[in-house]
């Protein structure tokens, strides 16, 4: 886990859980933007820089995601070939939605939280 | 937005104030505090010598008095050793009927050198007057017969001893005579010759050990009077004391002065130890507070460094940010270009947020007498890049468009021209192509917001074919819609700051766009100056490109 604390104190949160069906899955808390995103790049970068196809995100609980969070999910897609969003946020699907990208990511409304 | 001259003005200043602060600091001036410590601290050290002074000066004027009470008791101790041998010698004389072997048997133990007198005489009263019946005399000559008469007039009428100080040549002596009522007709008369150096036998006695003393006859300290003394000379200041103590018809007055400290050493060198310590102290504390002072000094030098510091950055963000913003602008068009037929407005507003220059622009372009071309664009994230970025894709769409490509196409050749992953960034971008006569307007949109058409007092977002960003994989088929609008129709485009606000759904800000625009009957910028005041507030970040179109007819 990791937490990302920009100098207004906005936080966004990079957390690792496991779902039900035993996939890895990043949850993003909190706001995404310009400030912060660069670190959470650099972070799933570490982590998952090599060797995947798949990367699944859980983007329930964004409260905040402007162009330069979309860009980061946009280069994501393209680099690795499949961004599953699941459960996206109102705020985030309707970014998504207005930009004309939702092509680009598997979206994907499902509950496998373990502990549902 | 601050005059760019201003700035390294102001930045100057800033360098030079601290410079005299330093100065100040480090001056060798005391600091205030360190004076008011030390004053406190030689005050309370004067309070306390002179509060020890007095106590020990009392002490020792005390002890003075008691000791000298002490003294005068020796002395008083010391008449009977005079009178006693006078009285003796007069009862044996009136036993013995002024049997003169008798007297001179007695009076020998006390006749002599360093004796009680240096000479003894036995007299007897008849019808022709005094006559002396026997002498003991260390040498004839100590005896007066006139003295001794004298003497013996003034004992007969006094009920003790007389005591006289009567001179022989160079040498004083003290004359006693002893008449009693009941010794009939016999007197004694004896001489006590006062040593050449008035040492005094009383004074070997350790009451007067720390003292100085001098002995007078009688009531009156005279020179003529004294019998004895250690002084040098006779005392005139300083602290002293006397006591009397009777001696025959007359007194003996004791006059002291101490010879040292009565109450031992310690109590006199009090004040100058509590004087010393209470000085060393106070320069101590003083210069504990100095230190103190100027530690506190450096801490809020250090702090006022920070500051400064602080401010100097401060100054920088704001001179980068003004660059910033002066770049953009300059990659604006200089002023709103204008279209026949048209009213255009447009407003540019930089974030709050950051120094960095944003990727927003808006074009207008005439392509002919009617038609004109315009592009509100959005590049994601911020910087220098973002902005390189942005002026590339700005003055190639506007040469694709003076060319007369159709915002379709206009999008298909951009696309191939950014990419995310090797670029940063990518780019949403509204292109339309408007005709001020027919009021026909054809619009591509590649991932950007929908521009908002008013008609008359019912604002509403149209609907375009929104396709993926510039430089997003996939990018490319893009399709237009063409409309017309109906009459004094007004368009307004804008990139995401306007509309996109931390903590709100992004459908909140195009609600209360739509609610700004409600009311059309003013100028198109009143529209526009309205729209950023009322959904833009100090805490928006992001930087906001606005462009209004309203066709005359």
């Amino acid at each position: 886990m990791e937490e990302l604390v920009d100098e207004r104190g906005a936080v966004a949160r990079l957390e690792e859980v496991t779902d039900a069906l035993g996939s890895v899955v990043l949850k993003i808390t909190g706001e995404l933007d310009i400030s912060n995103v660069g670190s959470i790049q650099a972070a799933i970068q570490a982590t998952y820089g090599q060797g995947l196809d798949l990367i699944v995100f859980d983007l329930s609980e964004v409260s905040f995601m402007d162009s330069s969070g979309l860009a980061m999910l946009l280069a994501l897609a393209e680099r690795i070939g499949t961004v599953e969003l699941r459960n996206p946020s109102g705020l985030v699907r309707r970014v998504i939605e207005l930009t004309g990208v939702s092509g680009v990511f598997r979206i994907r409304e499902i509950d496998l939280s373990q502990d549902a | 937005m601050a005059d760019a001259a201003l700035i390294p003005a102001t930045a100057e200043v800033g360098v030079t104030n601290p410079t005299v602060a330093d100065q100040a600091w480090f001056s060798r001036r005391p600091e205030g505090i360190s004076f008011k410590v030390l004053a406190l601290g030689l005050l309370v050290t004067a309070v306390v010598v002179w509060t020890s002074w007095t106590l020990n000066n009392h002490n020792e004027s005390h002890l003075l008095t008691l000791q000298t009470e002490q003294a005068g008791e020796v002395l008083l101790a010391a008449v009977p050793s005079t009178e006693t041998p006078l009285s003796s010698a007069l009862e044996v004389a009136i036993a013995s009927n002024g049997n003169p072997h008798q007297f001179d048997r007695l009076m020998s133990a006390y006749v002599g050198a360093a004796r009680t007198f240096t000479s003894a005489s036995l007299w007897k009263l008849n019808g022709s007057g005094l006559h002396q019946v026997a002498v003991v005399a260390e040498a004839p000559q100590f005896a007066t017969p006139a003295q001794a008469r004298l003497s013996i007039e003034l004992a007969r009428r006094s009920p003790t001893f007389t005591v006289d100080k009567v001179f022989r040549g160079q040498r004083e002596s003290l004359a006693y005579a002893l008449w009693l009522p009941t010794s009939d007709r016999f007197a004694v008369y004896a001489e006590h010759l006062i040593p050449a150096d008035r040492r005094s036998a009383v004074a070997k006695n350790s009451a007067f050990s720390d003292l100085y003393y001098a002995i007078y006859l009688g009531r009156s300290e005279t020179p003529a009077n004294l019998l004895t003394t250690s002084f040098s000379h006779p005392p005139t200041a300083g602290a002293f004391a006397r006591t009397s103590v009777p001696f025959g018809n007359t007194v003996l007055t004791l006059v002291t002065a101490p010879s040292a400290e009565l109450g031992g050493t310690l109590p006199g060198r009090l004040p100058w130890i509590f004087g010393g310590l209470g000085v060393a102290l106070s320069v101590v504390a003083a210069l504990t507070a100095e230190y103190l002072a100027r530690r506190r000094r450096a801490a809020e030098h250090d702090a006022g460094e920070i500051l400064r510091l602080y401010g100097e950055l401060g100054a920088l963000f704001g001179q980068q940010r003004t660059i910033a913003v002066t770049l953009q602008r300059a990659l604006l068009p200089k002023e709103t270009p204008e279209i026949a037929g048209m009213e255009v407005a447009v407003k540019y507003v930089p974030g709050g947020r950051g120094m960095e220059i944003g990727g927003d622009w808006y074009s207008v372009i005439a392509l002919d007498d009617e038609r004109f071309a315009f592009i509100v664009g959005d590049v994601s994230g911020r910087g220098l890049n973002a902005a390189t970025v942005m002026a590339a894709l700005r003055f190639t769409i506007r040469a694709y468009a003076l060319e007369g490509f159709s915002p379709t196409a206009i999008l298909e050749k951009c696309s191939g021209q950014l990419h995310l992953l090797t670029d940063g960034h990518f780019a949403t971008v509204l292109v339309g192509v408007g005709n001020a006569r027919t009021r026909s307007i054809t619009l591509a949109n590649a991932g950007h917001f929908n521009p908002l058409l008013i008609d008359g007092d019912t604002p509403a977002f149209l609907d375009t074919v929104v396709g993926v960003p510039l430089g997003v994989s996939g990018s490319g088929g893009y399709e237009s819609v063409t409309l017309t609008l109906p009459p004094a129709s007004t368009l307004i485009a804008f990139t995401d700051g306007l509309v996109e606000h931390r903590g709100e759904s992004l459908d909140v800000g195009l609600k209360r766009l739509i609610e700004a625009t409600r009311h059309t009957e003013d100028s198109l910028d009143l529209v526009l100056t309205r729209v950023v005041s009322d959904l833009t507030d100090d805490a928006s970040e992001d930087d906001i490109a606005i462009l209004g179109l309203r066709w005359k007819s």
